[in-house]
C-alpha cells in the first residue's frame, strides 16, 4: 500500500528573494526522479507539503502552473520552525515535497468561456499566479473570456512576481489593476488604494458568466465581500481559498476542519455559498 | 455455535498466542484493567471496560510513518498477526467508525489497515453494564453484536457460548478447547440477550439530542458556560475509541530522522492555532462544541456511523463531569 506520508525527494534549484523585506522567498524545486514529476500532476489552486526531515512539514500553495514543466515553485513566508529553516537552505540542498493536495479552482466549469476576476492581496498571490500563467498559456487562453486582475500589497516592493506583473500589464488579453496601500515613489504609475476600493472602481459588474477568485488576508476578504455583493456577484460566483492550520494535508490529523468540511481534503477552494453553510472557523 | 469452558480460556488464548500476538483485558495492579499482550497480568474473563479501547492496537499512541535514515528513506509497515479477546460490542462499533474514517477518498491509511487486516477480533457481549457510565442501549444499540464480527462470546456462567460469523472465526472454533453446544444454548443465548437489553443503564437521551441537532445548534454561550468547568486536559479524547486526531513530529533517530504520528486532541489550544497567532477555535467553548458536535452530528452525516458508541469513557475520564453523558443531558435541556 502506498504511504501517503512519503514525500518525493527534490533538489532546490533556485531561490529568489520575493519581497523587499526579504520575508518571502520563491523556491524552485526539481524532482530527483523524473517519474515523480509525472506523479505530481497538479491543477492551479492545489497545495503541497514542503517536507524537511528533522524539522517537519508545511502546507504551501503551488505557485507554478501546470503548464510550466520541469520544476515546481513555491513562495514561502518566513514565520515558523520549518519556514525559517527553509529560508536558510541553499540551492542544491535536497528535501521533500508531498502532494499535490486538496482541490483546485473549478477549471472544468471556468474553461467554458467564463470571465475571470482575480482578486489578491499581499502574500496570497501564489495560487493566483499559478492560475494566471495557466489561463494565459496559448493552449488555454481561448477557453476563457475576459481576465481581470486586481492585486495589491502594502508597498511596491512587497508585490510578488513583480516582473511578471509588469509584463502582464503590457498585454491586451489580460486587464491588470496593480495597487499599493501607499508609496512615496513619484514614478509609481499604477493604482494607490486598498484592494476593496480598487475592486469597487475597476472590477467588472457581475453577469452570469463572470466568476471572482479571491485570496488574501482576512481583513481584505472581509471588506471585498460586500463590494462584490454590491457589484451583483452571487455567493456561488465568489470562489475562495482557505488556509487553516494543517499537519497531514490528507484529511487524517483533524485540525483544519470547519464543521463537516476538512480544508485540506474538501478544500482549500470553496465558494462563498459553501462557506456560508459552515461555522465561521477559519 | 460452540462452547468454551471458562477454565479453558487462558489455555485457548495461549494456544492462539503461538500463531498471533494475543491481547486481552488484564488486571496488572489490582486496579486498572488494561488491554495488553498475554502474560502482562491476570486475565479478566468477564466483560469489562479497559481504560483504553483496542483502537490503540490499530492506531497506536505513537507510531513511525517515515524513516529518513542514513541509508535512505525506508517504509515501515507493521504486518504482524494479532488477535484480541474481550472486545465489547461498543468498542467493536467504534472500529466500524474508524474503518470508515481511515478509508475515505480512495486513500486508505496504510498504517492503520496493515494492522486492521491482520487482527482477529473476539468480542465479548456484556450481560449487564460494566460500569455506571455505560449507555450503549441509549444510543440505540445493543450490548452485543448482530453482525460483522469474527467471533462473539457470551458469558453463560461457567462457560461461554461462542458464535462465529466468518471463515476466520470458524477456523478458530476448530480448536479442541471448544466443545459442541447444548440444545438449550440457543434458548440461554436469547435469555442473555433479552436480559442485557433490559439492564438499567445511563439514559441521557442520546436519540433525542441527535434528532434535535439535525435542525438546531446550541448557541456559543451554551458551550462557553460548559467550558467554565473544562480544564482542557484532553482526557476525553485520549480515552475515546473513535477519536482519530493526530499530530506529526520529527525526531532524530539512528543518524537520521524519524517522523512520527501521535494521538492529539482538539481540546488543546495549540491544536488549530496558526503561526500568526490566529486561532479559528481560540476559545475553549468553541473547542468543546467542535469535539462533541462532530461526534454526534457531523460524523453520522459524513460516514453514516455515529462517532459516539456509548462506552462512557469520556465521562469516566473527565475530572469535571463533562463527558458525553452530561453534554447530552445539557443539550436536551435547551
Amino acid at each position: 500500500m502506498k504511504n501517503p506520508y512519503m514525500p518525493y525527494p527534490v533538489r532546490i534549484d533556485d531561490i529568489q528573494i520575493a519581497t523587499e523585506d526579504r520575508s518571502l522567498k520563491t523556491f524552485k524545486f526539481v524532482f530527483l526522479n523524473k517519474e515523480d514529476e509525472e506523479k505530481f500532476s497538479y491543477h492551479a489552486g492545489q497545495f503541497a507539503e514542503l517536507s524537511i526531515p528533522g524539522k517537519g512539514e508545511i502546507p504551501i500553495g503551488i505557485a507554478s502552473s501546470p503548464t510550466e514543466k520541469g520544476f515546481v515553485k513555491f513562495t514561502v513566508f518566513k514565520t515558523g520552525v520549518v519556514t525559517s529553516y527553509l529560508h536558510d537552505m541553499k540551492a542544491g540542498d535536497i528535501m521533500g515535497i508531498r502532494g499535490p493536495l486538496g482541490n483546485w479552482y473549478p477549471w472544468e466549469m471556468l474553461e467554458k468561456g467564463k470571465n475571470i476576476v482575480i482578486i489578491g492581496g499581499g502574500f496570497a498571490f501564489t495560487t493566483l499566479r499559478s492560475s494566471i500563467i495557466y489561463m494565459l498559456d496559448p493552449a488555454n487562453r481561448s477557453k476563457f473570456g475576459n481576465i481581470d486582475v486586481i492585486y495589491g500589497s502594502r508597498s511596491p516592493g512587497m508585490l510578488l512576481y513583480q516582473n511578471e506583473l509588469f509584463e502582464w500589464e503590457k498585454r491586451d488579453d489580460i486587464n491588470m489593476n496593480i495597487t499599493v496601500d501607499g508609496t512615496d515613489d513619484p514614478d509609481w504609475k499604477y493604482n494607490v488604494g486598498f484592494v476593496p476600493t480598487i475592486v469597487e472602481e475597476k472590477a467588472p459588474k457581475a453577469d452570469p458568466d463572470t466568476y471572482a477568485i479571491i485570496c488574501g488576508p482576512p481583513i481584505m476578504i472581509k471588506f471585498t465581500q460586500p463590494v462584490l455583493e454590491k457589484l451583483g456577484y452571487r455567493d456561488d460566483q465568489i470562489i475562495m481559498s482557505l488556509e487553516n492550520r494543517m499537519k497531514c494535508g490528507i484529511g487524517m490529523c483533524g485540525r483544519c476542519n470547519i464543521g463537516k468540511e476538512l480544508v485540506c481534503r474538501d478544500g482549500p477552494v470553496f465558494t462563498l455559498e459553501q462557506l456560508n453553510m459552515t461555522p465561521k472557523e477559519y | 455455535m460452540k462452547r468454551l469452558k471458562k477454565e479453558n480460556l487462558a489455555p485457548f488464548l495461549e494456544e492462539m498466542n503461538n500463531k498471533r500476538t494475543v491481547y486481552c483485558p488484564q488486571s496488572v495492579d489490582e486496579k486498572d484493567i488494561i488491554l495488553a499482550p498475554l502474560g502482562k497480568g491476570k486475565i479478566t474473563d468477564e466483560a469489562c471496560k479497559t481504560s483504553i479501547s483496542f483502537k490503540s492496537m490499530l492506531f497506536p499512541q505513537k507510531e513511525e510513518i517515515n524513516n529518513f535514515s542514513k541509508d535512505g528513506v525506508e517504509k515501515i509497515l507493521d504486518t504482524g498477526k494479532t488477535a484480541v479477546f474481550g472486545v465489547r460490542a461498543c468498542d467493536f462499533r467504534s472500529m466500524e467508525f474508524v474503518d470508515a474514517f481511515m478509508a475515505r477518498n480512495e486513500m486508505k491509511d496504510p498504517f492503520y489497515f496493515a494492522k486492521r487486516n491482520n487482527i482477529l477480533v473476539m468480542t465479548l457481549a456484556c450481560n449487564c453494564p460494566v460500569s455506571e457510565t455505560c449507555f450503549c442501549t441509549d444510543t440505540g444499540k445493543a450490548p452485543f453484536l448482530e453482525k460483522g464480527f469474527d467471533l462473539q462470546f457470551f458469558d453463560a456462567g461457567s462457560f461461554y457460548i461462542v458464535e462465529s460469523q466468518s471463515r476466520e472465526g470458524d477456523k478458530v472454533l476448530e480448536s479442541d478447547y471448544f466443545t459442541g453446544s447444548d440444545s438449550k444454548d440457543g434458548e440461554t443465548l436469547s435469555k442473555i440477550k433479552d436480559n442485557s437489553m433490559k439492564a438499567e443503564m445511563q439514559a441521557p437521551g442520546f436519540a433525542k439530542a441527535v434528532e434535535w441537532l439535525k435542525g438546531n445548534e446550541p448557541e456559543p454561550e451554551f458551550w462557553d458556560d460548559l467550558a467554565t468547568a473544562c480544564i482542557a486536559c484532553g482526557g476525553c479524547s485520549f480515552v475515546c475509541p473513535t477519536c482519530t486526531c493526530s499530530n506529526i513530529f520529527d525526531s532524530p533517530s539512528n543518524g537520521g530522522f524519524m517522523r512520527f504520528r501521535t494521538w492529539d486532541t482538539c481540546m488543546y489550544e495549540g491544536f488549530s492555532r496558526e503561526t500568526s497567532g490566529h486561532n479559528p477555535r481560540g476559545s475553549l467553548g468553541s473547542r468543546l462544541a467542535r469535539r462533541y458536535l462532530h461526534k454526534i452530528k457531523d460524523d453520522p452525516e459524513n460516514y453514516g456511523v455515529s462517532g459516539c458508541v456509548g462506552c462512557g469513557r469520556c465521562s469516566d475520564a473527565c475530572p469535571v463531569g463533562l463527558g458525553m453523558i452530561e453534554i447530552i443531558k445539557q443539550i436536551n435541556r435547551i
